[in-house]
């Protein structure tokens, strides 16, 4: 790699790292692994440099990357057998600024999860996290709705309107 | 509050208690990619001394035996072992290092990234780990960003039986990547 390719990619890794972290920390609920995954999409980056820095937004790519690491490992530690996630439970943090809705979130769906956190967190619209998340936009709706539906009722919160 | 507002200013808040140390990990992540790079280059070397060795010992050997004897293929390593897959291992807890009891997934993926999953109550850096299989050896770098740190990489004798993996540890001087990956059989995950 030459310096002026580390260079820019030191950039984009300081400029992108923490709001992509950020983001997979709302979909799987754990710092750590928040942390692994985003460092992993940026490692993938690092390795796909040469073709990736010519993008208009190489951390979009990244961020694309680490949702959809942070998707699959989510549907994974939920297909575990129920007696493993007994012994070994992921609770929430009770630290955190709003623990009632980090643990509303945690019992969505995978795909839930990630348009909740790309829609309310990231405030992108359906079309670009239906690009994300590499689904329709009907798809990217229905998964709102239904998200939006469940966490009014385990928040006790109300329902107004619908997302755009 | 509708749940819109409340869904917004709680997971705005719960974000932002995310703060990660971004000059850590960048340097980090550029480490482990330099160790790729060597490590690809490492494997390559291997590859061409274990070519270059097996050619002398077959012009040795075929010097000083007879000439018309079928010439016997060199006992040089095939095809590396095949591991890539995801295996799940039950750990106990090490003298040193009681919190790697539990659960542990190891995912070794194409381009020799090793993505591990440690269990709840780990809290070293499972992040970034490289591994690359040669003939029947596989060499890792887990736990060199914390408690292997500063060690050679390790070396592992890789057998596959059905759907278990049995790493044996061939020479790795860090004694909690030995009591992690030594010390169970792992067998394959969903």
């Amino acid at each position: 790699m030459q310096r002026d390719e580390q260079r820019d990619y030191e950039w984009v890794y300081r400029n992108g790292f923490t709001s992509v972290a950020r983001t997979v920390f709302l979909i799987v609920g754990s710092r750590a692994v928040a942390e692994e995954i985003a460092q992993d999409a940026f490692l993938k980056l690092l390795q796909k440099w040469s073709s990736v820095s010519d993008y208009e937004r190489p951390e979009a790519w990244a961020r694309k990357v680490a949702v959809r690491m942070a998707v699959r490992y989510v549907g994974r530690e939920r297909s575990r057998p129920q007696r493993e996630r007994r012994a070994q439970p992921a609770p929430v943090d009770p630290t955190l600024p709003d623990p009632d809705v980090a643990r509303a979130v945690a019992t969505l769906a995978p795909m839930q999860r990630a348009a909740v956190a790309l829609y309310y967190w990231e405030d992108r619209p359906v079309l670009e996290i239906a690009r994300i998340l590499q689904v329709s936009e009907s798809t990217v709706k229905q998964h709102l709705h239904r998200a939006r539906a469940r966490l009014a009722q385990t928040l006790g919160e109300e329902v107004t309107g619908d997302v755009r | 509050m509708s749940v819109d507002e409340r869904l917004r200013s709680g997971l705005v808040r719960n974000a932002r208690s995310l703060d990660p140390d971004v000059e850590v990990l960048l340097e980090s992540a550029l480490a482990t990619h330099r160790r790729a790079l060597w490590l690809r280059w490492g494997a390559a070397a291997g590859g061409l001394v274990a070519a270059a060795s097996a050619a002398i010992v077959l012009v040795i050997g075929g010097w000083g035996s007879d000439r018309d004897a079928p010439v016997l293929p060199a006992k040089t390593p095939t095809a590396s072992v095949a591991i890539q897959g995801r295996y799940a291992g039950q750990v106990a807890a090490l003298p040193t290092v009681p919190e790697v009891a539990g659960r542990w997934v190891l995912e070794f993926k194409a381009g020799g990234v090793l993505t591990v999953t440690a269990p709840p109550t780990y809290s070293g850096v499972v992040s970034g780990v490289l591994y690359a299989v040669q003939g029947q050896e596989m060499r890792t770098d887990l736990f060199s960003q914390d408690r292997c740190a500063g060690q050679p990489l390790g070396r592992y004798a890789v057998t596959r039986t059905g759907s278990q993996l049995a790493l044996m540890a061939v020479d790795d001087p860090c004694a909690a990547r030995v009591g992690v990956l030594g010390a169970t059989a792992w067998t394959v995950a969903p």
